[in-house]
């Protein structure tokens, strides 16, 4: 089983719902479109000669202010989804033809949502709670959307770009009395 | 006793409800804080009785923000942060991480250095075995596995201390092969591991593999049948003991694996006995592995030849202007990576461990995503209890060999 | 009559102290010999081999803050532990150490107290030790604790019966419930080997009853944190601490007593004296075995415990009963 075989199939059975495929470092990357991904989904688990059984992975790439354009979406002529800034990825694996897939779903910056594929492998359970939580990315369909590795009352979505990385100011003699005041929970 | 509500303990948003059970049950937390949950997880058990019902994992408590401080960090950098995640493992983590970013710089590394890369990682392999083993016999009462099982352990820290100079998080794994070449007598350190361990493995079975309390409290419990294994996302030791034939090892090899002899132990029941069974085994193959690593180690150098991805040696510099500067743009730039994505995956001692890596041709990460065995593994928690006692919680718990760092990243 | 009462007064005082000081030392020699079988050495560093340990234990307990938790109920918090400790020491009352020395001109006998009905007394003691961990359990106002508490009594009053129809087997071999006479009556052959299966039921419940490896899931420390005591802290855990420990003497003392013979050795007619030599080396080395199989074997599931109660050591007991009173009946001439 290699890329051409699962690529075929797929463009043959569902035409233009493919936006584009990528191959780089001999890994295929499919881009769906987002309102067919279970079908594309439950197509590639069921069908015989594919076999996709195991779901991997379900991350979420955040683009904004990425610099090389088009970089996740490879060299795409349409150029459809670039304006798209979130970029969530499911990967699948064969077991029993040993091979790898990646379906790449493209969402816009405000209110991303997307169907969860939970239906079709109860492991996506975990997986798409902790894009909820870190990317801020809503799974219709999920059937216990909360937060799983912030706490429950945290308001933001920790990964996204525009959020950001907060660190402990080191507290030198200089800076001592500045770096107190601000802590929370200081006494002088 | 007054009547507790899930929800009481887990805030939830509106649009959501959780299934709970009627008022009699009782809501145990079996807190952050306990001596077998094997880190900081929390799990909210609904008991009616003694009897399980539904077992909820509340977790998050060791989450440091490793993906985004990695996002922060130039790619030698991040490589760092990468042990912290399976903590037990470390050096699993690390031949993850530099093989994907190998496989975006499209470079070899040289066979020394591979083949030491798979003589360590099967050393790890078995240092994380031991805490296991370690574990599941103290949590169900055969303390003194714990103690023999660290102190083999000892040997293998002393062995990584030696090649690393850390005990644990030596990040010896290096992009582009090893940090440094390992001194002389790491081949007669390895050897007398070679020719002890088969026999304090031996001491292990003997202790447990057919005592009676042990089979009682393993035999039968917590049973995944392959398909729900594989539903459920599980791998590694899970998933082989329910009978699922899948290594990465063997399968999708990586790092030269292809060209060790081993064999996949597999179990039938997929009870805990079963994933016992097939750890204990996995000990045994990972040291034939590292008895054929050693026996075929070659020489040669063990980085690359490339200056744009390692530093040069530390000799060059007093003479050589080229290697100076390579050094100073190593280490304030970091390295040029080709935009592009990559995924490597590879076999931890707890499952597919996954690196994900999207590059834009700069010396930082755009997203280092990191796909921990231990996190997909917990969801089978809740199917393999529900309708179990709350002993068998704990044994399950440690069936799955849990690491928490993993799970929180 | 005052003299007797005024020894009487001072083996009491004794007993006592030599008891609680025995226990802590017990205690302590339970941690070495643990730790040796675990290869590393156990508390070595305070005084010469670690021997002034327990010292430090008892001084570091009784620092402790002593807090109780909100909700207890707080009268059976307080009286819990030391229900379990006093029941635990009261049974030593008629554990006969040896026959009779002569000191000063008296006549003493090693023990307290040779009541006629010592062997009923010491079943009835330990049954008693149930209500300190169940209350203990109940009062703690802690889930884990209750959950502690409600297995320990089960699994307590469910291992009686056996551990009880063993010691009947044995009554019935000497015909006798007074301790100090079961004792003489094995002057000449110890009854384990007249009841084999009766020894091995009575110590596997004896291990039930104290709460230790492989029975301690009322007590385990990776499922329930520390069960029935989870709440305790500075001298009330010290008191079931105690408790427990002299519950593993006194279950090991009535081994002793009533299979392998009490204070029996060879010269101990001419040497009363070496009655408590041999008594101690045989509690010895039922302690020892307490350690051994705490090291080594994990714990039985709390339903796979009352099923093996019920329904192995149950019949056995029963048949080793039935056994036992054919015999004797055969052989009674």
């Amino acid at each position: 089983m290699d890329n051409a075989t699962v690529v075929e199939a797929l463009k043959s059975k569902f035409g233009n719902v493919i936006w584009n495929v990528v191959e780089f470092r001999k890994q295929a990357f499919v881009w769906i479109e987002p309102s067919r991904i279970v079908e594309v989904c439950q197509f590639l688990r069921d069908e015989p000669t594919l076999r996709y059984n195991f779901l991997s992975d379900v991350s979420c790439v955040d683009r904004l202010g990425m610099q090389v354009e088009g970089i996740a979406s490879g060299q795409d002529p349409e150029k459809r989804h670039d304006d798209l800034r979130f970029v969530v990825n499911y990967q699948l694996l064969s077991m029993p033809n040993k091979h790898r897939v990646w379906l790449k779903v493209g969402l816009p910056a405000d209110e991303p949502h997307v169907a969860s594929v939970t239906p079709l492998w109860p492991s996506a359970d975990f997986l798409e709670r902790e894009v909820y939580d870190l990317m801020g990315i809503n799974f219709d369909g999920h059937p216990d959307l909360r937060r799983i590795l912030m706490p429950e009352d945290w308001k933001g979505h920790p990964l996204r770009k525009d959020y950001p990385l907060g660190f402990e100011e080191v507290q030198f003699t200089h800076n001592f009395e500045r770096v107190q005041r601000k802590k929370k929970f200081a006494r002088s | 006793m007054t009547s507790q509500r899930l929800a009481d303990y887990i805030p939830t948003p509106p649009g959501v409800t959780l299934e709970e059970g009627p008022d009699e049950h009782l809501i145990l937390s079996m807190g952050p804080h306990h001596p077998s949950t094997h880190g900081v997880l929390r799990l909210l058990l609904e008991l009616d009785g003694e009897t399980v019902v539904n077992a909820t994992p509340d977790i998050g408590y060791l989450h440091t923000g490793i993906e985004k401080t990695a996002e922060s960090l130039q790619y030698q950098q991040a490589l760092v942060v990468t042990d912290r995640m399976d903590y037990l493992a470390p050096l699993s983590n690390n031949l993850g991480y530099t093989l994907a970013v190998e496989k975006l710089l499209d470079v070899e590394v040289p066979p020394r250095a591979a083949c030491l890369r798979v003589l360590l990682t099967e050393l790890t392999r078995i240092n994380s075995h031991l805490v296991w083993i370690g574990t599941q016999g103290m949590d169900l009462g055969a303390i003194s596995t714990f103690l023999y099982a660290l102190r083999e352990r000892e040997k293998l820290l002393d062995i990584f201390e030696l090649v690393s100079g850390a005990r644990m998080m030596g990040s010896y794994f290096w992009i582009g092969g090893l940090v440094r070449d390992v001194p002389p007598a790491f081949e007669n350190e390895v050897q007398k591991i070679i020719d002890a361990f088969p026999a304090r493995f031996d001491e292990y079975e003997r202790l447990l593999t057919k005592n009676p309390i042990f089979l009682e409290r393993t035999r039968g419990i917590g049973v995944l049948t392959p398909e729900e294994a594989i539903a459920l996302g599980t791998n590694g030791p899970i998933a082989r003991g329910s009978g699922v034939d899948w290594d990465l090892r063997r399968d999708m090899p990586y790092g030269t694996y292809d060209q060790y002899h081993f064999d996949v132990p597999l179990g039938t029941h997929g009870d805990v006995y079963d994933r016992y069974l097939v750890r204990v085994r996995e000990l045994r193959q990972s040291l034939s592995i590292v008895k054929q690593a050693l026996n075929r180690l070659p020489e040669g150098p063990i980085k690359v030849a490339d200056r744009k991805i390692v530093p040069p040696p530390r000799e060059e510099l007093a003479t050589s202007m080229e290697a100076l500067i390579h050094h100073f743009k190593f280490f304030t730039e970091g390295i040029k990576v080709p935009a592009g994505e990559v995924y490597q995956a590879i076999e931890s001692p707890k499952g597919e461990y996954g690196v994900y890596i999207v590059s834009d041709g700069t010396a930082r990460p755009v997203r280092c995503h990191f796909r921990g065995p231990s996190f997909v593994n917990l969801q089978a928690l809740a199917k393999m209890v529900q309708g179990r006692y709350v002993a068998d919680v704990i044994s399950c718990i440690a069936s799955i060999d849990i690491v928490l760092g993993e799970v929180d990243r | 009559m005052p003299e007797e009462f005024l020894v009487v007064i001072i083996k009491v005082a004794l007993l006592a102290f030599i008891i609680i000081t025995a226990v802590a030392y017990v205690q302590f020699v339970e941690r070495r010999v643990m730790a040796f079988m675990q290869s590393r050495l156990g508390p070595n560093r305070v005084g010469p081999f670690g021997l002034l340990q327990p010292l430090a234990d008892i001084l570091k307990l009784i620092f402790k803050e002593d807090m109780t938790p909100a909700g207890a109920d707080v009268p059976v918090y307080f009286l819990a532990p030391a229900l379990a400790a006093i029941v635990a020491i009261a049974a030593f009352a008629v554990i006969p150490f040896g026959s009779r020395i002569n000191v000063l001109g008296y006549n003493v006998n090693l023990y307290v107290a040779d009541i006629n009905v010592g062997l009923l007394y010491v079943f009835a003691m330990s049954s008693l030790a149930v209500y300190g961990v169940t209350l203990a359990g109940w009062s703690s106002n802690n889930k884990y604790s209750l959950l502690g508490g409600i297995r320990s009594a089960a699994q307590m009053i469910s291992y009686e019966l056996p551990l009880g129809l063993a010691l009947v087997s044995v009554l019935l071999i000497a015909g006798t419930l007074s301790l100090g006479d079961i004792v003489r009556a094995q002057s000449g052959l110890w009854f384990i080997i007249l009841q084999p299966l009766g020894f091995i039921i009575y110590f596997i419940c004896a291990i039930a009853e104290t709460n230790r490896a492989p029975f301690d899931l009322p007590e385990a420390e990776s499922e329930l944190i520390a069960g029935y005591h989870t709440e305790y802290s500075s001298m009330k855990w010290a008191l079931f601490f105690l408790a427990e420990y002299i519950a593993v003497m006194v279950q090991s003392a009535l081994a002793v007593t009533l299979f392998f013979g009490g204070w029996n050795g060879p010269g101990v007619e001419q040497f009363p004296l070496l009655g408590v030599l041999y008594f101690v080396i045989k509690l010895a080395i039922f302690i020892f075995v307490f350690t051994w199989m705490r090291a080594t074997l994990p714990r039985l599931r709390y339903d796979q415990l009352m099923r093996f109660g019920w329904k192995v050591l149950m019949p056995l007991a029963i048949l080793n009963l039935i056994i036992t009173a054919g015999a004797v009946a055969v052989f009674a001439q």
